[in-house]
């Protein structure tokens, strides 16, 4: 191999922790919202909107720890 | 704080043996999903007798049937429509059309959900990073914005990293190179195919060269030739910019992507797709680099209309080194190799129509176009290449040494027809440059 492997350095476990916590954190709140935002389109659909992208962040991390797939 | 190198520095990293452990949990959950919420995947996995619960390892997988192209198409024409059942979320769920170019015959329907655009851009996004986008880049897209799915998902990525986006939808070639120019673009994403013919235009036409506009990257996809070497060569050339090869389809996702570190190949994002590549003659999966098969695809996140063991007919190959970027996502070798489709024997010998590109783009003094027919007008197999000469080229000084390229590379003989400078047909968006006549 003519070039270096490229390293960088891992992120601490507890940052995965609290990351991972604060995702599900916002994910219960943005359900209570769309749920309870019947009445209210313009707080309902952005609510839909965000857990659209929580998704996204479950799939980059949470998936990975909740599946036990990181070591402690 | 430093920058990260990777949009996911945890999963673009994990060990092997660990991704294999995520592939198989949300292998498990997707096919759990599908069986649970469409009757066509139901139906297909009753029939084989495999219910959720039988997926307990890696292995067991190959035992899941296989989606075809052709069944997708069969399936729209059962409700809902215009879908069909394999849809796995309510209708009004759904908030984007798109649909299959219908290169190999009548157009799939793809339905998405807002969280499948969602998961399409962060599949893109991995791509774009590791490509070196960032905040500061003025990202041209020329492509027709419309039912196909092309760069749509690029678009969306580039403005979810910070890079400003420029929509050049309808605009003609000569229009988007002046939008380039006009405002200073560093980076655009096309197929090879187009990057080319606007090179071809803004020199020719419009006596810009390439090279002077502000592009320092580009992102091809749609067609393999960002990982033939040659093409490759061709458009950095051209245009002085980095060229990154990118694959991905519309029933499945952007699922490989080369990085800035072009290890000749691209990473496949293990984290988001299963891949397995098949052998062509037993159909064993293929675990081993080097040997080429056919993929089989699966899009491990995406839940309207699940992409399961898809088979994609895409012909590649495991490539042996791991990339010096880092990320642990396995490369497949010299990106996507061809289409199982378009592999073809000719007098006993397997072409791939790709070799054939390699060898024409490595001449100078041929343009970029070529067209391969293949036919058999009596007993014996026959192949004609039909090539442009640049102004000035002389026939006699490129023919014999195109023969012994074409012949040392693909091991057959050519009837070769050299036509002057842009007489063979212009592609916008993919091209039909072989065409085997023999398949009637």
């Amino acid at each position: 191999m003519d070039k270096l492997m490229k390293t960088q350095q891992p992120i601490p476990l507890d940052s995965l922790m609290d990351m991972n916590e604060k995702i599900l954190q916002i994910k219960n709140l943005a359900r209570d919202l769309e749920s309870g935002a019947g009445q209210f389109p313009g707080i309902e659909k952005n609510a839909k909107r965000i857990l659209a992208s929580i998704k996204m962040m479950e799939f980059n991390l949470c998936d990975a720890m909740s599946f036990d797939i990181i070591d402690p | 704080m430093m920058e990260s190198e990777y949009w996911n520095p945890l999963l673009e990293t994990l060990p092997l043996e660990k991704l294999k452990q995520l592939q198989l949990k949300k292998f498990q959950r997707i096919f759990a999903w599908a069986y649970d919420h469409s009757k066509f995947h139901r139906f297909l996995y009753n029939k084989t007798g495999i219910a959720p619960g039988d997926i307990r390892s890696l292995s067991d997988i190959k035992h899941v049937p296989k989606v075809e192209k052709s069944m997708m198409r069969d399936i729209q024409n059962k409700d809902p429509f215009p879908y069909g059942d394999a849809l796995c979320v309510p209708l009004e769920e759904v908030s984007a059309f798109r649909q299959t170019s219908g290169t190999t015959g009548q157009p799939v329907y793809q339905p998405d959900t807002w969280q499948d655009w969602e998961w399409w851009s962060e599949c893109w996004s991995y791509v774009l990073w590791s490509q070196g986008y960032r905040p500061g880049d003025r990202v041209f897209l020329p492509f027709g914005y419309n039912i196909f799915v092309a760069f749509w998902a690029g678009h969306y990525a580039a403005e979810k990293l910070g890079c400003e986006v420029v929509p050049g939808g309808v605009l003609d070639t000569q229009a988007r190179i002046l939008k380039i120019q006009e405002l200073r673009a560093t980076a655009m994403m096309a197929t090879p195919t187009y990057v080319l013919r606007m090179a071809e235009v803004a020199k020719h036409k419009m006596g810009i060269h390439p090279s002077s506009l502000p592009i320092n990257k580009i992102t091809c996809a749609g067609e393999p030739g960002a990982g033939i070497p040659a093409t490759k060569k061709r458009i950095e050339e051209i245009f002085d910019a980095k060229v990154y090869d990118h694959s991905g389809a519309t029933e499945i996702g952007a699922w490989s992507y080369e990085c800035s570190h072009q290890p000749f190949g691209m990473h496949v994002n293990e984290a988001m797709f299963l891949v397995e590549i098949e052998d062509f003659e037993t159909g064993e999966i293929i675990e081993e680099p080097g040997k080429q098969g056919k993929m089989v695809i699966t899009a491990l996140d995406r839940m309207a209309q699940p992409c399961i063991r898809f088979d994609s007919k895409d012909v590649i190959e495991w490539d042996k080194d791991p990339c010096t970027c880092g990320r642990t996502f396995r490369i497949i070798r010299g990106g996507v190799i061809g289409r199982a489709d378009d592999i073809t024997k000719v007098k006993g010998v397997l072409l791939s129509p790709g070799a054939i590109e390699e060898v024409v783009r490595s001449f100078d003094g041929l343009g970029d176009e070529y067209e391969v027919t293949v036919d058999r007008p009596g007993d014996v197999d026959h192949i004609l290449l039909k090539v442009e000469l640049l102004t000035g080229v002389s026939r006699s000084e490129i023919e014999p040494r195109l023969r012994d390229q074409l012949r040392l590379k693909t091991n057959l003989g050519y009837e070769i027809e050299f036509f002057g400078y842009n007489s063979l047909p212009r592609y916008k968006l993919k091209a039909k440059r072989f065409k085997d006549l023999r398949k009637k």
